[in-house]
């Protein structure tokens, strides 16, 4: 329960104690002051009455005594009024018919043998009893008579008065008081609980701001300050508190804070224990080796980063690194799938503040995507390099080769006959000249993929044009085209003739992988791949395949698997740099008996098709 | 200024190879026609103060003066005179150019020469009919 609700029932209870014992009191002080004050007035009435009625009660006349009873009784506001002879029997009564009762029972034979005034209560009546007396000339005769009485005065009692007075209502106006008192008390009481809650709270309200201020600190957060403007003890508790504070932030770092820094950074990191076992590990090193925690603490650096197939041996992890720190090495570790991943490796001991080994710090970056972007700039550079080459050589090649294909076909028109003996060497001439010509110009494409003019374009349509163009190719191979067109391609914005060229590049690399047969398939679709969609041209054959170390190589220029004179290795480079300035992608997907290539051109909404200006 | 029999073309080979020169030179004799050569436009603008000629195949890049320059050149001094511009493989443009200076074609380098031959034939005839039309009304 919380110290301000405890204090605040300890309040009540007590406000209700003692507002309940107050009242008891009062109460009873002023019915015993109200009742007090009844029983004087009766009191006098009845020693007056006493005095006055001797001669009636002697003579027994009631006519006498009524009319003296009736005014005591309006006097005293008494309910009745009874006048009695010695023996209890009633000589007159304000309740006429009662006149002639003997009282006879215990409280009254008390109440009548009293020599004196007698004032009783009951519940709801206060009796009151004055003895009547006759003073008369003692005889010796009377006096001998009188000497075994009770009062050895010269007086005789000769009756008794009684008034009965009811207390109805002193004890209302009592009650009415008790109940203006309470109701005063109340309020008293209400507005002491109200005081009295404000205090706690303003005592407690520095004691609330400690405690969060002590768990923000248990939460690593040091230098957390409170504010209390108070000058009393709690102040000063506040003020050390504060104190505390600044000296755990200045002297203090959070081992929260230190997990934090070492679970959320980076590069993969792994604490090997002086028995070579990972006593710890980041979720950056998890994901690079692929194992789950449970897996890799307790078990040996080495094995983790791959066992025997780890270029890391066990010198490594054991010696270099304890003695002296390794900086950046290449190394290869394998992961849990068993994929071989470069890594830029570095250890160094982990010393304690006395400056023992406890341990080493092994830092492994992955290196896979700094190499892919290596293979990428460096194939991006091969490619600069063979555009300004093509671009300063094409010209000079050109020349002579339009001379040597110029002799050869004015030469070959002028034979005299289709059988002549020059016939064959010049075509030959002709044909290795228009070779020559074709390489030429892959290298000016290549010089000229940069400044293209882009159009909406549809590729259903290029498609088939080109594959009107593969198929003369393929009759001679005997491969079979099959060409699956979507329908409702969007267009995309291209170059038409180099997206053609993309075809027939990618149709004569797959008909060169099949030889002697085998089928050629040019598919066409619409993907939707992240917030863009793509028309894709997929280009497949079931030919030899490629193998897995050369799909790496295949789109750098000059590289061919094909025989001297037979490919010129731009074929495949020229499609990725025709795709890529098309903002596209191409991949490869490639297995004995199958190989795909899949290049994908971004759609963009304004690529509406577009009714072709002509003027 | 000499004039040539309506059967004999005379032709010039503006070109800085001299591959080119002698291929087209060769061929154009071998037709019956009369063929003068040049290694630079300048060459050919000195060749032009002696011979009216019909057809004017002419290279674009050159060193001192190029083929442009050429064009605009014979299209003041003998508007008459056709050319054809021969421009390299990256020159479309400039092949744009000539077409809209009073060039009578153009082709891409490297051409095949009986396609040549083709052009340098209409352009012939082109001329020939333009000269008749220029008696007719003088």
């Amino acid at each position: 329960m919380k110290l301000q609700t405890r204090i605040l029932c300890l309040g009540l209870i007590l406000a209700i104690i003692s507002g309940g014992l107050t009242l008891g009191i009062a109460k009873r002080a002023f019915d015993a002051i109200l009742i007090g004050q009844v029983g004087q007035i009766g009191t006098s009435e009845v020693n007056n009455l006493g005095e006055h009625a001797a001669d009636g009660i002697r003579e027994r006349s009631e006519s006498v005594l009524l009319p003296q009873l009736q005014s005591a009784q309006q006097a005293s506001g008494a309910h009745d009024a009874i006048a009695l002879d010695a023996a209890g029997n009633v000589l007159a009564h304000t309740e006429i018919t009662r006149t002639g009762e003997h009282y006879e029972n215990a409280f009254h034979v008390d109440v009548l043998s009293s020599s004196d005034t007698v004032v009783r209560r009951t519940a709801d009546m206060l009796i009151i009893c004055a003895p009547v007396w006759e003073k008369h000339v003692a005889d010796l005769g009377e006096a001998l008579l009188m000497a075994g009485a009770p009062n050895d005065s010269a007086e005789t009692r000769i009756g008794s008065i009684i008034l009965e007075i009811p207390l109805a209502r002193t004890l209302a106006v009592s009650s009415r008081i008790v109940d203006r008192l309470a109701l005063i008390i109340g309020i008293i009481g209400l507005a002491a609980i109200t005081g009295l809650v404000l205090i706690v709270r303003g005592i407690l309200r520095p004691v609330e701001l400690l405690i969060a201020g002590t768990e923000k600190i248990a939460q690593g957060d040091y230098g957390t300050e409170i504010r209390v403007s108070r000058a009393d003890e709690v102040g000063q508790l506040a003020g050390a508190f504060n104190r505390m504070s600044r000296v755990l932030a200045e002297t203090t770092v959070s081992k929260e804070f230190m997990q934090g820094v070492f679970s959320n950074m980076t590069e993969p990191l792994f604490v090997v224990g002086m028995n070579g076992q990972i006593s710890a590990c980041n979720e950056a090193a998890l994901a690079l080796v692929g194992y789950e925690r449970s897996e890799v603490l307790g078990q040996p650096l080495g094995m983790v980063l791959g066992g025997q197939l780890c270029s890391l041996d066990k010198k490594d992890v054991m010696q270099e690194g304890w003695m002296e720190s390794v900086k950046d090495a290449e190394k290869v570790l394998v992961n849990k799938q068993g994929t071989r991943i470069e890594v830029l490796y570095s250890a160094a001991p982990l010393k304690d503040v006395q400056g023992a080994t406890q341990g080493l710090i092994v830092v492994a970056r992955d290196m896979t995507e700094r190499k892919t972007m290596e293979t990428i700039i460096r194939r991006s550079e091969k490619m600069s390099a063979v555009g300004q080459l093509a671009a300063g050589v094409a010209h000079e090649i050109n020349n002579p080769l339009g001379v040597i294909l110029g002799y050869a076909q004015a030469l070959t028109r002028r034979l005299p006959s289709p059988d002549d003996p020059s016939a064959v060497p010049l075509k030959s001439i002709e044909k290795e000249a228009l070779r020559c010509k074709n390489l030429v110009q892959d290298l000016l494409t290549f010089s000229r993929v940069s400044k293209v003019e882009k159009e909406p374009t549809d590729l259903n349509k290029i498609v088939t044009a080109a594959i009107s163009l593969v198929n003369a190719q393929a009759r001679m191979g005997q491969i079979n085209v099959v060409s699956k067109l979507s329908d409702n391609l969007p267009h995309f914005l291209g170059n038409p003739n180099q997206v053609q060229q993309i075809i027939i590049n990618l149709s004569t690399n797959a008909m060169d992988a099949m030889p002697s047969a085998g089928t050629l398939t040019v598919k066409t679709e619409l993907r939707d791949e992240g917030p863009l969609s793509w028309v894709c041209l997929l280009v497949q054959d079931n030919g030899t395949g490629i193998p897995s170390d050369l799909v790496s190589k295949i789109f750098e220029p000059f590289f061919t698997t094909k025989p001297v004179g037979k490919g010129t290795g731009l074929g495949l480079s020229l499609v990725h740099e025709i795709v890529k300035k098309h903002s596209g992608t191409v991949d490869v997907r490639s297995e004995p008996g199958f190989t795909e290539f899949c290049v994908k051109f971004p759609v963009r909404f304004t690529d509406r098709p577009k009714e072709a200006a002509l003027s | 200024m000499k004039h040539a029999p309506a059967d004999s073309l005379n032709i010039l080979v503006v070109d800085d190879e001299e591959g080119f020169r002698d291929l087209l030179k060769w061929e154009f004799v071998a037709l019956g026609m009369n063929v003068e050569t040049a290694s630079s436009g300048d060459e050919g603008v000195a060749l032009l103060t002696t011979i009216r000629f019909d057809v004017v195949v002419t290279d674009i890049t050159m060193p001192r003066m190029d083929g442009l320059k050429l064009l605009e050149h014979i299209k003041t001094v003998s508007p008459r005179t056709e050319v054809i511009v021969v421009t390299g493989f990256s020159a479309v443009e400039t092949a744009v150019y000539a077409m809209s200076h009073g060039a009578f074609d153009f082709i891409l380098k490297p051409y095949d020469i009986n396609d040549l031959l083709l052009r340098v034939k209409k352009a012939a005839e082109a001329y020939t009919q333009c000269r008749s039309c220029g008696r007719s009304a003088a």
